[in-house]
């Protein structure tokens, strides 16, 4: 299997001069291409900026991140928005939709970013999409007039619009119950297996983690542990 | 790349409250601006009008003293056909005397007073005599040989009355005469030391009573704008016959400290209106600065999925330019409002407007215009603080 | 053994507890050697949990099933400890070593580790079944008041061995290399290079990987 992404030696300091802190060392991952990966560990280990930095949104002090082959960690912030708009999708634990439009508008922004009218295609893409997580009911509503697994569900459908080769979830189901978590993680299967897209996901829950193709735990900065199932 | 302006209208729809009170803001200062400069403006009109409204704007006589203008017929076609002129009439100004009976026991009196001949229907333009007679039924314009008007005060002093002949007693190059004329009219040019000597009549009149034959001494131009007079000058003294010793001299001239009485107000106008503009731009930059950081997550999402930073700087333009526009609007509709009111409320005890104030309609255009550049340059700040925003320290920071 | 296995998975399939249980224990009753007791464990309780499916009817109830073969299985387990003890008797005295058979934290699939446990009687162990999820706490502080020699770890769920390397930092930490870290388990299957990577010091596979080891720690004695 092609690797869709590649992480080559990362380090990240914050700070400088004597307040500097290390949050991660030399930090070398292969992600392959459809896989389901969840990456673990505890608060302050390093995961979410591990998880930023392999978004673009965060950069490396050291070491190199390829994305599709192509290194992105030396990029423009044009090309970087470009390439987060066509190839990385984005969730997180507080979905941060826009409250002032509604799941359907919300769900067709990416795609908007780049195209002043949404085609039929893409009304037809998003009315599926909605379809699929399940938001038929809703999706005229603002964004504040849903619950959290609602909110959750559109931004998954959000990140998935552009049909991004990667998805990155930070703690997706962070702040949901249980039953909501089940739903939230059927989903991703859902969409891992019918598009091939590949999923990268932090989280604290054993429900998600045991599931997935792929274990990292980062712990103090390193990878401590990598297992598959 | 639509985005940015729904978002934008989206932003602005959604914090109605801060919407509305933005857009007050803004139009309140657009009205005090627009209402202060068209104040100014119609009270230096008046107070021009008052000053030089019923003077001669571009005066033509001789260099040397006590000189007269021969041609003057020919001057007269000739500087007419330049644009921008309203009317141009001859003068023969003479003086005289008039002999005042003395009170029982006094000895008789002599009086001084202007003679003015002039052509009377042209110079009527510029004093507007038949405007100003005190009882316009009975009175008229002098029409015959040896028919005058007089002033309101001249007319009170003497006790005569429209109809009443008096003599002058006129002093010509080698004699000593007196002539009788006929009162026609009695006008009231609100200034008393006019009122009181000015005695006018058609200049042929005047001509035959000094005995000067066909000659004026000056000729009187008034203008459609007092203020082109700069520009009018030169053409005027261009178009006066090249060997005579004529010579033209325009009103600013005259009125040095009303000029400047004009220009200090003109400035401290602008700079009440510049102030208000300054305090309008400076509560939209800081209400825009405030929706950015309000709105930091959602810009912070939309730069992760992907937005420009160009696109998400548009967005706070865009708000800018939208609250300028709608501040302008209602800030016009306000100002004319009270402009109207003023105009109607405010008044002289003789019914006219205490300022009479004229909607330019080149200024209020100016004025909105000056609101929405404003308001779209207020955003910058904002939009550039947009522009600069990581998403990451949103992210990090939850 | 195929023939047993038939059998046996038809009346588990049938959810017979009774002749499940009757049927077993006569084999145990004919055991004369070690290995017919792992042959039973291996070649039919282990096979008939892990091979029975879910009919497409049952998909349903397939957890419910599941649950209440383990539970017959366990019964069985629970039956076989005298049987076990006369044949390690018969054949081979104690070799002095205690083994304690854990479950990390949030394993609960605790069959393995039970036959597992009986394997270690049977290589000559003093085996010591502690339980499924058991925190990681509990093996430290059983160090103070028992002499253990080998702690050995049974890993079905891939993901418990984030916890199996909590637990073996934590024992070795307080123990350091005077304890012997074995595991097991499916857990292992993808992830070979993980017993060296969660700190182990042996990958047990087979009742024969424990024999041996349970040879070699006879002749150190």
């Amino acid at each position: 299997m092609d690797n869709i992404l590649e992480l080559k030696n990362i380090n990240k300091i914050y700070g400088n001069g004597e307040f500097k802190t290390q949050v991660l060392y030399d930090v070398n991952l292969n992600i392959e291409k459809g896989s389901f990966n969840s990456i673990i560990g505890e608060s302050g280990s390093g995961k979410s900026t591990l998880l930023n930095i392999i978004g673009t949104l965060d950069k490396p002090t050291s070491g190199e991140v390829h994305i599709n082959n192509i290194r992105t960690d030396s990029m423009k912030r044009a090309e970087l928005a470009d390439l987060r708009n066509q190839t990385l999708g984005f969730i997180f634990q507080f979905h941060y939709l826009l409250p002032e439009f509604t799941a359907f508008e919300n769900i067709l922004i990416p795609y908007l970013m780049k195209n002043s009218k949404p085609s039929k295609e893409i009304v037809e893409r998003a009315n599926e999409l909605i379809e699929l997580v399940g938001l038929t009911k809703v999706k005229n509503n603002l964004a504040t007039k849903m619950s959290g697994g609602q909110q959750q569900r559109t931004a998954i459908a959000r990140a998935l619009i552009n049909n991004p080769a990667i998805i990155l979830a930070d703690e997706p189901t962070g702040n949901l119950d249980s039953d909501t978590t089940e739903k939230i993680y059927t989903l991703l299967r859902k969409v891992n297996e019918s598009f091939g897209t590949t999923f990268i996901i932090i989280t604290h829950d054993r429900r998600i983690a045991e599931k997935a193709d792929r274990n990292i735990e980062i712990k103090d900065g390193r990878i401590n542990i990598d297992i598959l199932r | 790349m639509l985005l940015p302006f729904k978002i934008a209208l989206r932003f602005l729809k959604s914090s109605k409250g801060q919407t509305i009170l933005i857009t007050l803001g803004i139009a309140i200062g657009v009205s005090v601006q627009l209402f202060i400069g068209l104040l100014i403006q119609g009270l230096q009109a008046s107070l021009v009008d008052k000053t030089v409204g019923s003077t001669s704007h571009i005066t033509i006589s001789s260099a040397e003293t006590d000189k007269n203008i021969d041609n003057y017929a020919d001057i007269i076609q000739t500087v007419s056909a330049i644009d921008g002129i309203k009317v141009a009439s001859a003068s023969l100004d003479k003086t005289a005397f008039i002999v005042v009976e003395g009170a029982e026991g006094q000895n008789d009196s002599s009086e001084y007073i202007l003679v003015r001949g002039l052509t009377l229907d042209k110079a009527d333009t510029i004093y507007k005599f038949s405007d100003s007679f005190i009882d316009k039924s009975t009175m008229n314009m002098p029409s015959l040989p040896n028919e005058v008007i007089v002033g309101k005060e001249f007319s009170e002093t003497l006790g005569y009355t429209v109809g009443n002949q008096f003599e002058i007693s006129i002093a010509t190059r080698d004699s000593y005469k007196t002539e009788t004329v006929t009162i026609t009219g009695i006008f009231d040019l609100k200034v008393s030391s006019l009122n009181k000597t000015w005695v006018v009549s058609d200049i042929n009149t005047v001509q035959d009573l000094f005995d000067t034959g066909t000659i004026a001494s000056t000729i009187e131009i008034q203008l459609l704008d007092v203020f082109a007079s700069d520009t009018i000058l030169p053409e005027v003294t261009a178009a006066l016959p090249p060997a005579s010793l004529l010579r033209a001299v325009d009103w600013k001239a005259q009125n040095e400290s009303l000029l400047s009485g004009l220009n200090g107000q003109t400035i401290s106008s602008l700079m009440i209106q510049v102030f208000v503009v300054i305090s309008v731009v400076l509560s939209i930059a800081s209400v825009l600065i405030i929706s950015v950081i309000q709105r930091q997550k959602q810009i912070g999402i939309l730069k992760a999925m992907g937005i420009k930073d160009g696109m998400s700087s548009i967005i706070f333009l865009t708000q800018g330019f939208l609250l300028g526009l709608m501040g302008a609007i209602v800030g016009l509709l306000l100002g004319i409002l009270l402009i109207v009111a003023f105009t109607t409320f405010a008044l002289n005890p003789d019914g006219t407007p205490l300022i009479p104030m004229k909607l330019d309609p080149g200024f209020i255009a100016l004025s909105g215009a000056i609101a929405i550049t404003a308001s779209t340059l207020a955003s910058l700040l904002p939009a550039a603080k947009s522009k600069n925003l990581n998403p990451i320290e949103v992210i990090r920071n939850g | 053994m195929d023939i047993f296995y038939e059998k046996f998975s038809t009346l588990l399939d049938k959810e017979d507890k009774e002749n499940c249980v009757s049927f077993i224990m006569s084999l145990f009753q004919n055991a004369s050697s070690p290995n017919d007791i792992v042959n039973v464990y291996t070649k039919i309780l282990a096979r008939a949990l892990n091979e029975i499916g879910c009919s497409i009817a049952d998909r349903n109830i397939c957890i419910w099933k599941e649950h209440i073969r383990s539970s017959i299985v366990r019964t069985i387990l629970e039956n076989a400890y005298p049987f076990i003890v006369k044949i390690r008797n018969d054949i081979k005295s104690t070799n002095g070593k205690t083994v304690a058979v854990i479950c990390p934290d949030g394993e609960y699939h605790e069959i393995g580790a039970r036959m597992i446990s009986d394997f270690f009687s049977l290589a000559g162990f003093e085996s010591i079944y502690v339980g499924a999820s058991t925190p990681k706490e509990e093996f430290i502080n059983a160090l103070n008041y028992k002499k253990i020699d080998i702690f050995a770890l049974s890993i079905t769920n891939y993901y418990n061995l984030v916890s199996a390397k909590k637990t073996i930092t934590a024992i070795k930490e307080k123990a350091g290399n005077s304890v012997l870290i074995a595991v097991g388990g499916q857990a292992f299957n993808n992830n070979p290079s993980a017993v060296s990577s969660i700190g182990a010091d042996i990958l047990l596979h087979t009742f024969e990987d424990i024999w041996n080891l349970g040879n070699t720690m006879k002749e150190d004695k």
